[in-house]
Order: C-alpha cells, then structure tokens, then sequence
C-alpha cells in the first residue's frame, strides 16, 4: 500500500511481515465479530420463555406498599346515605435505578354481580404521612390524581400501564407516597343494584423504568 | 563482532513489541467496525431498524448497550420471541409469553418479575428481534458516549485520509449511520397491589307477617291497624306503608312512614275513599332512599249493611 508516508520497501525490510500481520488482524477481527453476533442473536432470540427470578441483577425496580397483603376494602352491606368509606395506604419505590419512569394505578379483575361498579363513586388523592393497616389518620393532602367518577368508568379507563392513572414520578430512591382511595354509594344510587356485588377487585401501582 | 551482534537482538525485542502493538490495534479496530457493519448492514440490505437498548430489563441475554435489529416485516410473532413495541412511553424490547386469543401478546421483560400489564396489539408492534449486535451502541446510551464516538471516529478518519482513503470514507459512512440509530429501552417494570377488594349493597328485606286488622268503626271514617314484623335488614331507616284501594284501580298508593323501631301504622280511611270492596295493605324496609320488595299483602273487607263494616 505505497502512500506518501510508507516507508520504500528497500529501505524497511519488515514492511511485508507488517502487512502481513495487518492482515490476519483484520481477518481475526471481522471473523471475531461474526462469532459474537452470531452466539449473542442465538441466545437472545431463540425462543424459549423468561429467566427464572435468579437472574435478576442490580439496577432494577421495586415497588411495594404497607397493606400487608390484605384487601384495602371489604365493604359490605352499602346503603346510599352511608357516610363514603376512606382506605389509605403508603406505596413505596425501592428501585436502585434513581429516575425512574412513572407509577401509575390501575384495576383489574372487576366482578360485577350486577351493575353496582356503575353505581360506586370513586375517588383517588395523592400526598403523604404513615398509614398503619388502610387507616387515614395522618394523610396529608396534595393532589387528586383521579376525579370522582364512577368505579366502572375508572376500571374502563384505566386497565393496565399504559393507560393508568399516573401517580407520580419518583425522582429518588426510596421515595413513599401515600394514596387516600374513598368509595362512595351516593344518595341517588339506583335502587335496583340492591344485593349486587363487586369483588375481586384488585389496585394495581406499576413503575417502569 | 558483538556490537553488531547487539543491534538485531534489540531490533527483535522492539520487532515483537511493535507487532504485537500493530496486531492488537488492527484487530480491535477491524472488530469495531465489523461490529458497526453488522449494525449497519442488514438495515441496507434487508430493511432492519437498528435500535440500541437502552436499559437491562432483558439482561442477561439483552443488555444496556446492545444493538437489536428490528425486523418490521414481522408476522405473527410467536412465544419466546423477542418483539419491539410500542405503547405510547416510547419503543421497547421485551419477549412474548403467549399469543393470547384476541390476537394480542403477553410479553415480559426477561429480568422482570411479572408479565408486562398492557397487552401489545398488532398496531403497537414495531417488529420482532433478529440479530443482536453486543455493546456496539453503549455509545448512545452512555452520556457523552455520542458526543465521543463522533469526535473520535472524525478524527481517525481524518487521520487516515492519506495513507488510507478507502477505510476513512467506510468510517465516516459508518458514522453517520450510528448516528441514525434509534434507541428502544428494555424496561423494568414492577407492581404491587391491594387485591381481593370487595364492595356490596345492602340488600333490604321486606317486614314479614303482616297484618292488616281493623280497627275503630266510626260514622264517616274506618281505622285500619297494620302491624308487622320487623325486617331482617338492620340498617333500615324505616317502613313505608301501601294502601291499594279499590275505587282508585290497581295502584299502590303510600299512606305513611314510620322509623325503624315501629312493628304498627294506623291508617284512617274517610268517607272520599271509604269504599265497599277488598282494600290491600303491603309495607316496604327503607334504607336510606332505597327501600326493599313488597312484603305480604293482607286485606281487610269493608261493606255497608245500615252502617260501615269492617272485616278482616
């Protein structure tokens, strides 16, 4: 490869072992790639299902509450002029990834015997203070991140992360909130959903980073 | 004789050196760049979308750094194979545990404990994972990695304008094509959750056993005694009595409320709607602004023989 710089081959009579050498490097290298390509694609797409729970590895997120497994609501026996039922509890993101994206609140596994979700008011705050088993004591406000509204319309509209409700952006870690959830049987309740009954009911908070 | 013979055992320590030096700097180099034209490459070839990963949700098979080719003539991904999509919160890299029945896929993040929450339809998918290309695209992800990778890219180019003009422009090519690609995260996901919630109405039961007795007997008005037994509802606010009177048609009307403690309602019929004929008497629990189904009907008779008279 005679260019401006090299060396006349008379006067360095190493420049074929040098090319020589470029060479095999080059080849080795390209032919390396492919190898590394080749068994990391196998590994990655070949189908089989997920790692077990023993792969998991720093840097990733965790999201737990204070309701030590127990339902937040169990209410039962609701009559319209009953005072509206208030449920606390603390959610708190434990990732070691700092920023991370948004938890949000969503429903799932809604059973209606009839059609008392359409009749249910619900409505959800955002603040802090310490909660001990769903009680309400020491909330302290600082927003609304969902409006009252029906539980049918929250459970409609907000099904899983995507559309979930966001509740806040953690921005360090760990970071606690705790969410007031008030359910509420209104006065003009339809007589008609007397008996009915919604259970299963599950309250989901997901973060993603 | 040994000064000369000195000069070529230097020469042999300083040839292996240099060889090993040029060696290592060429194969380094030519891996590099091999590992870019594998990201490069198939997207000219066969339409791929380069994406670098952003995030370790897919580790440790997928990790921070790597490049997957996208292939966005995808099919029906199957289970176990990796798809890109996405949802609204930008592209992501995770595998599908099942094709579910409605034609959407549950997938899941290889490092993540539960399976993502929001199912991937057909529209939200960018296409499933072909090859994967190790680290060659720690340079987006990592700060000023970008910024780097250009500066020191250029600058080789440049270095090697001369001596070595068709390897610079395969360089700035390359370049500018890491410059191109787009990022996909990988994201962890974790949830927690208050489940098993439970909400139901009260269901009001109806008084039982009652009666409906008459009473006083007076020129132009009739008393009605109606008594009950209390309903099993707890809650009730109170009884709401009915009056179906046969000169009015086949209508229940109210006649009176009593609170929740009452088993008895005394009902005055005068002389507009005193009626000969069978008059019905039925009570409703009331729960609040509910009330409950009609209890037992109990009648009384009222006849005119000389003056009123009332059977029950």
């Amino acid at each position: 490869m005679p260019g401006r710089h090299s060396v006349p081959d008379a006067i360095d009579p190493y420049h074929d072992r040098r090319r020589s050498l470029m060479l095999i490097a080059i080849i080795l290298g390209v032919l390396l790639s492919g190898a590394i390509v080749l068994t990391a694609s196998r590994a990655a797409f070949s189908a089989q299902t997920s790692n077990s729970a023993n792969s998991f590895e720093a840097g990733t997120v965790t999201l737990t509450d204070d309701d030590t497994g127990l339902a937040m609501f169990t209410v039962a026996n609701m009559a319209p002029d009953d005072p509206a039922v208030v449920r606390c509890i603390e959610v708190s993101y434990q990732g070691t990834i700092p920023d991370a994206g948004e938890v949000r609140l969503y429903s799932g596994g809604l059973t209606d015997s009839g059609s008392l979700a359409a009749e249910l008011d619900i409505t959800v705050d955002i603040g802090t203070g310490s909660t001990t088993l769903n009680d309400c004591t020491n909330f302290s406000f600082a927003s609304t991140i969902f409006t009252t509204n029906t539980l049918a319309a929250f459970h409609a509209a907000h099904s899983n992360y995507t559309s979930g409700v966001v509740a806040w952006n953690p921005v360090g870690t760990p970071e606690t909130r705790t969410f007031r959830l008030t359910v509420d049987l209104p006065s003009d309740a339809d007589n008609a959903v007397q008996g009915d009954s919604v259970t299963s009911l599950v309250f989901t908070w997901e973060v993603q980073s | 004789m040994t000064a000369v013979d000195a000069v070529p055992r230097r020469r042999d320590i300083e040839l292996a050196v240099e060889s090993a030096f040029i060696f290592l700097i060429w194969m380094v180099g030519a891996l590099l760049l091999s590992m870019l034209a594998w990201a490069v490459v198939p997207t000219l070839l066969f339409g791929w979308d380069p994406m670098v990963v952003t995030s370790g949700s897919m580790s440790p098979l997928i990790d921070t750094g790597d490049v997957v080719l996208i292939d966005p003539d995808h099919g029906q991904p199957g289970k176990g194979s990796v798809v890109a999509f996405d949802l609204g919160d930008g592209p992501v890299v995770h595998r599908v545990i099942r094709a579910n029945a409605d034609g959407s896929l549950t997938t899941r993040g290889d490092a993540n404990q539960a399976d993502d929450s929001s199912l991937v339809r057909n529209a939200d998918l960018m296409g499933t994972g072909r090859l994967l290309v190790p680290f060659i695209g720690m340079v987006r992800v990592v700060g000023w990695g970008w910024l780097v990778a250009v500066i020191g890219l250029t600058s080789i180019a440049y270095l090697m304008w001369r001596t070595r003009p068709w390897l610079s422009a395969a360089v700035v090519l390359l370049a500018m094509a890491v410059g191109t690609v787009g990022v996909v995260g990988a994201a962890f996901a974790s949830t927690t959750a208050s489940g098993d919630n439970s909400f139901s109405a009260v269901d009001a039961a109806p008084p039982t056993n009652v009666i409906a007795s008459c009473g006083l007997v007076g020129v132009d008005n009739l008393e009605v005694a109606i008594t009950w037994a209390h309903s099993t509802t707890t809650q009730r606010t109170g009884y709401e009595i009915f009056h179906d009177d046969p000169t009015a048609g086949d209508t229940w009307i109210s006649v009176g409320t009593t609170g929740p403690t009452a088993t008895g309602f005394t009902h005055s019929i005068t002389p507009p709607l005193l009626s000969v004929g069978s008059h019905q008497f039925m009570v409703r629990t009331r729960v609040g602004p509910w009330n409950s189904e009609d209890s037992n009907v109990d009648p009384v008779t009222i006849t005119f023989a000389i003056a009123w008279v009332c059977t029950s």
